[in-house]
């Protein structure tokens, strides 16, 4: 007799609902070739309804912890997990995938028929993350992963007619093919180490036995490490990063590079700070290393851009670099409100790149923001508050974040890594400061930029959202203090 | 896991090693050995090759090896849920309904698309957007 | 007017910023400019309103919460105000309105002058909020915001290739000090686990110990060195006079500049704690008093011999706050704000007039053309010469004699401070000379012509207030000491010696020093000019390198900005082949290039990409390993 689990609908509806989704995007599209607008309809509607069944999610968790019934945190024989960590985690990348898909809007309608694969592809990526980051099973989170990841590549080469796209995904397939074999490689040495699947699992073995020789775990955390840390581009694993943020369409890059990053380290913050937290005396000082090389080779890079999303990209790196520190200060809730606030400001970021740049186009050179203050206020306010963000100042989302991941490290001993850490802000500080400049000192008298009512939007959430949790931390800090892991 | 546990493979691996070396060398003593041209040539079946086959094939060929994987993928996993049905019981029609869905729902999808449509220009009435939207 | 009402004096600049972002433009020449006045005017009447309880005495410092930002670090919108705080509201509202009504002259017919006035006001705002900061955390916020605006303001002519250069360097020289600062809040807050003052100061003696008070202090130091323009960061001033005249004055004379001076004096309670740093800090101030004075004497353009000159008083108020003698250092930051404002407005007068020439050796006998800026620079002249009863006299003159008084190694620094007085007295006197006396040596076709009102009047508001400015705290009437005790209470500070007999010997000491250098200079250049021509050449080289300044810039491009340059285009080079600009022309005409090659040029990146996983791969599992086993 096979014991079959237990089945926790509420566990998986929103992955569930955002499958079908994808799958109803596709099908009404082949079925009556309706607009593109009653496509995003539907690939909005199922994020809402995944988003809603999301907070039903976190409100029967934080009863089942109020009645300290932790068990009905795990679903599926402890497949997925259901903690507030995971469900943070997914909240934080439907608001991503919302945001993207609506920043994108008018690169899924240049696309034609084919938006409609656009779509479908981000839902999909979407689902693939959400499961990464609710596993509790480390060969059910490289299935996310890879769902995820796979989702990705496509969607960077969807504009096929563009080589630039086609270059970038290709580069971007074969690297994550590449960091995924790796990925996979230590989680069989981790099962070799322990016979040991499950992150809960792994805790405990960990911490009630006394392994007699670490070393293939050791080497298994090292090779996970080394997977996970390409999807979140931190140094050296970053190299990617540059030609597929400047290849991939701008519609949708901020969105890719969100999402990659949220799952990443939401992974890689749930395996080292949960299931091998033991050997932290061991991979904690590599892990600051990864920060450092990160954050120094981020900013400086960044620093002799002349291509505003090489530029994005570097920072993209340097930021890898912050939340690394961030998991060197052991600390979950750092990590998640980091997350949430970058994610977003990038996505806001891209839109006005995008607007700048056309939905597919590619050319972000930094001279096509010359004036930009004067052809469009609108884009040029919105990236700078974004962009101030980024570089922390306070009274923004960013300086809150830097600030919490940069206390937890330091309170963790690792007064060298923060001081390292404010270096490379001061320097990360510059670029994005040039960018200002150029767009308010220098004056172009090319045309007025339209700027699409969606776009706006979308601007003007990333922009509320980065004001608000700068200027009342509490309102964030509070959610992510009640979102740890299991 | 300690490496007295791999013995029995590190045996398989030296017998299959041994018996092909073994078959080899016997069977140079046994044989007769009276080479032609025909019979130096790589076995294959069917007739054999006249002219050396054009570089690029029609990527029509990919897609429907492609999507011949897909469905043949989709088989294999039928059979394991086949094979244990009763067992795994609603759990597991609920499971496979899932999949399965997906799976025809991708057909559906390619079929309407025209990627299963042998006919070229047939099938790129699928892909180019039509004249009724843009009007 | 009640504290809780003390928000306004910040937002009214800002309102006055926002209000011309959107409509400068449209408002015009000259409105908006008068707009701008009004709105940091009014912000100089509240404080001014709000100073009384504590000019009567007796009145204690207070705070109002404005905004609950972050509790828990102890970092919130919260106004403090107390006699330093009252004190530096009132230089920065006050000689900034009289700066920004200058300006509507100074930047008549710009064609940005509305967004000049902005920047302008943003500014105010910003430092006001620096000064009225109850903690850290908001006082690095007007921190940051200062940099932010005197970067936008000494490339607010960005066409000018140099006004470029010289924005980004004072951001690149700022950001090391501002490096410096921020590990030090990250000190403060890890010993304290709050940022405001309040809690700060209190516990300091009990929280902290010597050597972190000491290595919180100096990482202060390095940011106030940034900030204020002292040895050896002070670089990027001089170059910062590529930014309009009025933004001189207001920012890199009297107020901003002196934001590090104030965050030392604020800073107080932790610098009492560590003997060392404030040792430090005072003799980085005479290092850099006597430094930029020898710099500020062979200088040919009239604003760099004023930019010297700051550095220069800046490193007089460094030495003062290091001594510990915090009033002394206060009470000439606000000398200096006046006098200092008053040289910059008259010599940017003077420019105006002169059609944009600022090479001394192109001026002289401006005397008969332009009376009231000649008469009001000289003024300002004798002021920071140190003539009594001048306010510069005042001021110095108790810096010196706390500095004697502290005795040890502070007599050294003292003999430094005696220098440099004299030759600060020599340089601004040669400076005086060269432009207003002697024969025309104008280019041809100049027609220097009077100031305007609009420009006059503010030079002669300060030109009152740098003659009578000392009197509030005179040997004889320790008005500001009284005025500004309640801030130090509990810490020992230094005071100059009692007693007239005292006051006789050490002030004759820095008047005659004063004197001697007056002397000297108009003599010299009282002169034709072949005659100290061969004066300034008697002193080759040395002579030279001051008007070189000592080459400092060519020292750091070759050893720290070179280099850095360098390793960033190396590592662009190895890692990130298509990057640079000009390298391969661009990144455009890599991909362009892409299309004949796409395919050898592709796989040879990626095989380089996977080379560098696989490599930073093996290196992160070897370290995880080694420190595992």
């Amino acid at each position: 007799m096979i014991l079959t689990p237990e089945v926790s609908w509420l566990a998986i509806l929103p992955d569930l609902v955002l499958a079908l989704g994808a799958a109803a995007v596709l099908l009404v599209e082949v079925q009556w070739h309706p607009v593109t607008r009653v496509l995003a309809w539907v690939a909005g509607g199922s994020i809402a309804i995944a988003a809603g069944i999301t907070v039903l999610q976190w409100l029967a968790a934080s009863d089942a912890v109020a009645a300290g019934d932790l068990g009905s945190l795990t679903a599926f024989s402890g497949m997925i997990l259901m903690d507030g960590f995971a469900i943070f985690g997914r909240l934080a990348l439907l608001a991503t995938t919302a945001l993207g898909v609506a920043a994108g809007w008018q690169f899924f309608k240049d696309l034609g028929r084919r938006g409609a694969e656009g779509l479908a592809l981000v839902l999909l990526a979407t689902t693939g993350f959400s499961i990464m980051v609710a596993s509790n099973n480390l060969v059910m989170l490289f299935l996310g992963l890879e769902v995820g990841s796979i989702a990705l590549y496509v969607l960077a080469g969807l504009t096929r007619e563009d080589r630039k796209a086609d270059e970038a995904a290709i580069k971007y397939f074969l690297m994550g093919s590449f960091a995924s074999a790796i990925f996979i490689y230590g989680v069989a040495l981790m099962y070799a180490g322990t016979r040991q699947l499950t992150i809960l699992g792994l805790g405990d073995f960990l911490s009630g036995f006394i392994v007699s020789s670490p070393g293939v775990i050791l080497i298994g955390i090292g090779l996970i490490v080394v997977g996970l840390g390409f999807k979140v581009s931190a140094a050296p694993f970053h190299t990617w990063a540059p030609d597929v943020y400047q290849g991939a369409p701008a519609g949708i890059v901020g969105y890719m590079a969100g999402v990659a990053k949220i799952a990443g380290f939401a992974a890689i913050s749930r395996i080292l700070l949960t299931a091998v937290d033991d050997f932290e005396a061991s991979f904690l000082p590599a892990i600051a290393g990864i920060a450092v090389l990160s954050m120094l080779l981020g900013s400086v890079l960044a620093l002799v851009q002349s291509d505003v999303r090489r530029m994005l990209a570097y920072s993209g790196v340097a930021h890898a670099g912050f939340i690394m520190t961030g998991v060197v200060g052991t600390s979950t809730d750092g990590i998640l409100f980091y997350l949430l606030a970058y994610a977003i400001q990038l996505v806001g970021a891209f839109a006005v790149v995008a607007a700048v740049s056309g939905s597919s186009g590619s050319g972000s050179a930094l001279s096509e923001y010359r004036g930009l203050s004067r052809r469009s206020p609108v884009l040029a306010g919105s990236l700078t508050v974004l962009l101030l963000g980024m570089a922390g100042l306070p009274l923004t989302s960013g300086f809150v974040a830097k600030f919490g991941v940069f206390a937890d490290a330091w309170f963790n001993g690792y007064e060298w890594l923060v001081i390292v850490a404010v270096l490379a802000s001061v320097i990360a500080f510059a670029f994005y400061l040039r960018i200002i400049v150029i767009m308010y000192m220098e004056d172009d008298e090319s045309a007025l930029i339209e700027v699409p009512g969606v776009v706006r939007l979308v601007l003007g959430i990333a922009v509320v959202a980065t004001l608000v949790w700068g200027i009342i931390p509490s309102s964030l800090l509070d959610v992510v203090a009640d979102a740890l892991p299991l | 896991m300690t490496l007295a546990d791999y013995l029995p493979i590190a045996v398989m691996l030296v017998l299959a090693a041994g018996f092909v070396a073994v078959s080899l060398i016997a069977s140079r003593f046994f044989r007769p050995d009276r080479p032609t041209p025909e019979k130096l040539d790589p076995y294959e079946c069917g007739i054999v090759p006249e002219v050396e086959p054009s570089q690029r094939f029609p990527v029509k060929f990919y897609l429907v090896a492609m999507l011949f994987v897909i469905f043949d993928v989709e088989i294999i996993f039928l059979f394991a849920w086949g094979a244990i049905w009763t067992e795994l019981g609603w759990f597991g029609v609920a499971a496979v309904a899932i999949f399965t869905f997906f799976v025809l729902e991708t057909l559906a999808y390619v079929w309407k698309r025209g990627a299963l449509d042998w006919n070229v220009k047939r099938r790129a009435r699928y892909i180019q957007p039509d004249v009724q939207e843009a009007a | 007017m009640p504290v809780e009402m003390l928000w306004l004096v910040i937002a009214l600049p800002l309102l006055g910023a926002l209000f011309l972002h959107f409509l400068g433009r449209r408002i015009g020449e000259p409105l908006s400019g008068w707009l701008a006045s009004a709105a940091i005017g009014t912000s100089f009447l509240i404080a001014l309103v709000a100073a009384f309880p504590f000019i009567e005495g007796g009145a204690h410092g207070e705070t109002s919460l404005l905004w609950e930002w972050m509790p828990a670090i102890g970092a919130s919108l919260e106004i403090q105000w107390d006699p330093l705080a009252a004190l530096m509201t009132l230089v920065v509202t006050g000689v900034g309105s009289l700066i920004h009504v200058f300006a509507i002259g100074y930047m008549h017919g710009d064609e940005r002058f509305g967004r000049f006035f902005t920047y302008l006001n943003l500014f105010a705002a910003s430092m006001l909020t620096l000064v009225l900061a109850g903690n850290y955390a908001m006082l690095f916020l007007g921190w940051e915001l200062v940099g932010l605006c005197s970067y936008l303001l000494i490339g607010f002519w960005y066409t000018r290739p140099s006004a470029s250069a010289a924005a980004k360097k004072a951001f690149v020289v700022n950001r090391i000090g501002d490096f410096g600062f921020m590990i030090a809040l990250m000190l403060v807050f890890t010993s304290f686990g709050t940022l405001s003052f309040a809690g700060v100061f209190e516990r300091a003696p009990e929280i902290l110990d010597t050597g972190t008070a000491t290595a919180i202090g100096l990482l202060f130091l390095v940011g106030a060195a940034g900030k204020s323009a002292q040895v050896p960061l002070y670089v990027w001033l001089p170059d910062a006079m590529e930014g309009p005249t009025p933004v001189s004055a207001l920012i890199h004379a009297a107020t901003m500049v002196t934001a590090g001076v104030y965050v030392i004096a604020r800073s107080a309670a932790i610098f009492d704690l560590a003997p060392a740093a404030s040792t430090t800090v005072a003799t980085i101030g005479a290092i850099t008093a006597l430094w930029a004075a020898t710099i500020a004497i062979a200088q040919r353009d009239i604003k760099k011999v004023l930019a010297y000159s700051t550095v220069s008083q800046l490193g007089y108020m460094f030495l003062a706050v290091g001594s510990t003698a915090y009033v002394a250092g206060i009470f000439h930051l606000m000398t200096h704000a006046f006098f200092k404002a008053l040289l910059f407005l008259g010599a940017g007068a003077v420019i105006h007039a002169m059609a944009d020439e600022q090479d001394m050796h192109k001026m002289g006998g401006l005397l008969k053309r332009m009376p009231t800026t000649a008469i009001t620079m000289g003024i300002a002249t004798l002021a920071i010469a140190g003539i009594p009863p001048l306010a510069g006299f005042w001021s110095k003159d108790e810096i010196l004699a706390s500095v004697f008084e502290r005795g040890g190694w502070f007599s050294v620094l003292f003999v430094v401070g005696l220098i440099t007085a004299l030759l600060t007295a020599f340089y601004m006197t040669r400076q005086w000379v060269l432009v207003f006396l002697g024969e025309p040596r104008w280019e041809e076709g100049a027609d220097p012509h009077k100031a305007p009102r609009v420009m006059s009047v503010p030079l002669i508001v300060l030109a009152v207030l740098s003659v009578v400015g000392g009197l509030i705290n005179t040997p004889f009437r320790l008005t500001l000491e009284h005025f500004l005790e309640p801030v130090w209470e509990g810490i020992s500070i230094q005071h100059p010696p009692e007693g007239i007999g005292m006051f006789l010997i050490l002030g004759g000491l820095s008047v005659f020093a004063g004197l001697v250098g007056v002397a000297a200079a108009y003599m010299t250049y009282r002169r034709p000019m072949e005659s100290w021509r061969s004066f300034e050449d008697g002193f080759e080289p040395l002579w030279g390198a001051w008007e070189d300044a000592y080459r400092v810039d060519d020292i750091y491009g070759r050893t720290l900005v070179a280099p850095g340059r360098k390793a960033a285009e190396v590592s662009a080079f190895g890692i990130d082949l298509p990057v640079i600009d000009g390298a391969v022309n661009g990144v455009a005409a890599v991909f362009t290039d892409l299309g004949r090659r796409l395919r050898p040029l592709q796989t040879g990146y990626v095989c380089n990409y996977a080379a560098l996983l696989l490599a930073g791969g093996l290196v992160v599992v070897a370290w995880i390993l080694a420190g595992g086993l």
